[in-house]
């Protein structure tokens, strides 16, 4: 009888634990523990192939970033809307006449926005040489994973993603992922 | 008044059959829906993908209840891709390689999630345990027991999950909505960057959601009022925020922007607006 009830104690004192392991699990699930962090976006796409990257450029010609295996390519996600790409386009393009000449290839997707408007702003800024390809739907900015304008990655000579960046990219930012792969 | 044991035998005999059929009915209907997306719509089809999809660039609403631009084009993408002849798995796997596990808003268990799946078998196990050495008496009562606490769970759990879909925290214009000055971002946002801050609060407000904006924006400026580039574009986003829920402090905040960053691009537009508002 004694052990029976000892037996039973045992059951239900494992009974109890197990509900409290699942009570805590359920709250570190609720505060976000075993949740992705927001910033995890950040490293996603980085390590694999490029999705691809094709279609008419501001002025219909046609781009396709499969051309431009054996570069360095700095692909940025933009559009004449967003107050951070106004300020980052300088950016890229002083950074386009500094890396051209050593192969890197910058390409921007104009996205959710149109192509007069995009040309309108490049011109603005002294940026114009940028040249981007027309995802008026925004289905090319989905297929890269982007979750915002800007966002900017860094595809190497193979076509595999090296690095990407959510928000403007700086001078510094450039340094680092982009001249360190044509060094 | 009790009744004789033929009678008891008979009532317990019944019970028991009448459990037995609860459960085959429950193990049914768990198959009939198992079987049952051959025949739903692409669209229901998609919508099932899109509900268990985060919208990355929102607060708390699935791919489904989002009214973004992103989560609009996303469901095109899920749509597009299941009428390609996609398994809704593939689909899944093509947003998470994308936009990392977090955008499923049921990821791949690790960590915790792991107790979270194991620990609701290991009860159930002890529960049958506990259930097969009772008297027989009890037997029946603890049965009953369990049946109607998994029925319950089964009532709680999907509601608990449609949590974040039916979220009207940050509904645009609902009369849950909290004081912005009081409202804190969510947890997962603390850790962002102010400039990544004001990059979410612009597209909240370009995605309508002035509330979301202004919570965001607030958090990235923060207690400081240096007149740093991040905190005069995190000013004209709370005060834009401001404006469109039609706060009486739009006005100053938009002045104190101007203030800051006289020269800024957006300037002249904030200085339209705020002669438009008399």
């Amino acid at each position: 009888m004694t052990a029976r009830r000892s037996r039973g104690r045992v059951a239900a004192s494992a009974l109890a634990a197990l509900v409290i392991l699942g009570c805590a699990a359920a709250l570190g699930d609720a505060i976000g523990v075993t949740r992705a962090p927001a910033d995890a976006t950040a490293s996603a796409m980085v390590g694999i192939p490029a999705p691809p990257l094709s279609g008419p450029t501001l002025t219909d010609r046609p781009v396709d970033l499969r051309n431009l295996r054996g570069h360095v390519v700095l692909v940025t996600v933009w559009a004449s809307w967003c107050p951070p790409c106004r300020q980052e386009l300088p950016v890229l393009a002083a950074a386009r006449s500094r890396l051209a000449p050593r192969g890197v290839v910058f390409l921007g997707i104009l996205t959710r926005d149109q192509a007069a408007r995009g040309r309108a702003l490049l011109r603005e800024v002294g940026a114009g040489s940028l040249t981007s390809v027309q995802d008026p739907d925004g289905a090319l900015a989905v297929s890269w994973g982007a979750t915002g304008v800007p966002e900017t990655f860094v595809v190497d000579p193979s076509g595999t993603i090296r690095a990407r960046r959510l928000g403007a990219v700086t001078e510094e930012w450039v340094r680092r992922y982009v001249d360190a792969m044509v060094a | 008044m009790a009744g004789s044991p033929a009678l008891r035998a008979q009532a317990r005999h019944l019970a028991w059959l009448l459990l037995a059929g609860a459960i085959a009915a429950a193990v049914l209907a768990g198959l009939w829906r198992a079987a049952a997306p051959e025949t739903r719509t692409l669209d229901q089809r998609a919508r099932d993908v899109a509900v268990g999809l985060r919208c990355p660039s929102c607060q708390g609403q699935s791919v489904a209840a989002s009214e973004s631009d992103l989560a609009r084009q996303m469901r095109q993408v899920i749509r597009e891709q299941l009428a390609r002849g996609r398994s809704p798995g593939q689909v899944r796997s093509w947003f998470a390689v994308r936009y990392g596990d977090g955008v499923l808003l049921d990821p791949p268990l690790h960590g915790a999630g792991v107790a979270l799946a194991v620990v609701p078998v290991a009860v159930l196990a002890c529960g049958l345990l506990v259930l097969a050495r009772a008297p027989g008496r009890r037997r029946l009562a603890l049965a009953a027991a369990g049946v109607a606490a998994v029925g319950l769970a089964t009532v709680v759990a999907p509601a608990a999950r449609d949590r974040p879909d039916g979220s009207t925290a940050v509904a645009p214009g609902s009369a849950a909505v909290a004081p912005a000055t009081s409202a804190s971002p969510p947890a997962s946002l603390l850790s962002l960057a102010p400039e990544q801050l004001t990059r979410r609060a612009l597209q909240a407000l370009r995605d309508g959601d002035p509330a979301l904006a202004e919570r965001l924006a607030g958090a990235a400026l923060g207690g400081d009022d240096r007149p740093s580039a991040a905190a005069t574009d995190a000013m004209l986003v709370l005060g834009l925020a401001q404006r469109a829920r039609h706060e009486p402090a739009a006005g100053d905040t938009l002045r104190a922007f101007l203030a800051a960053a006289p020269s800024h691009p957006a300037a002249a537009r904030v200085r339209a607006l705020l002669a438009a508002d008399g």
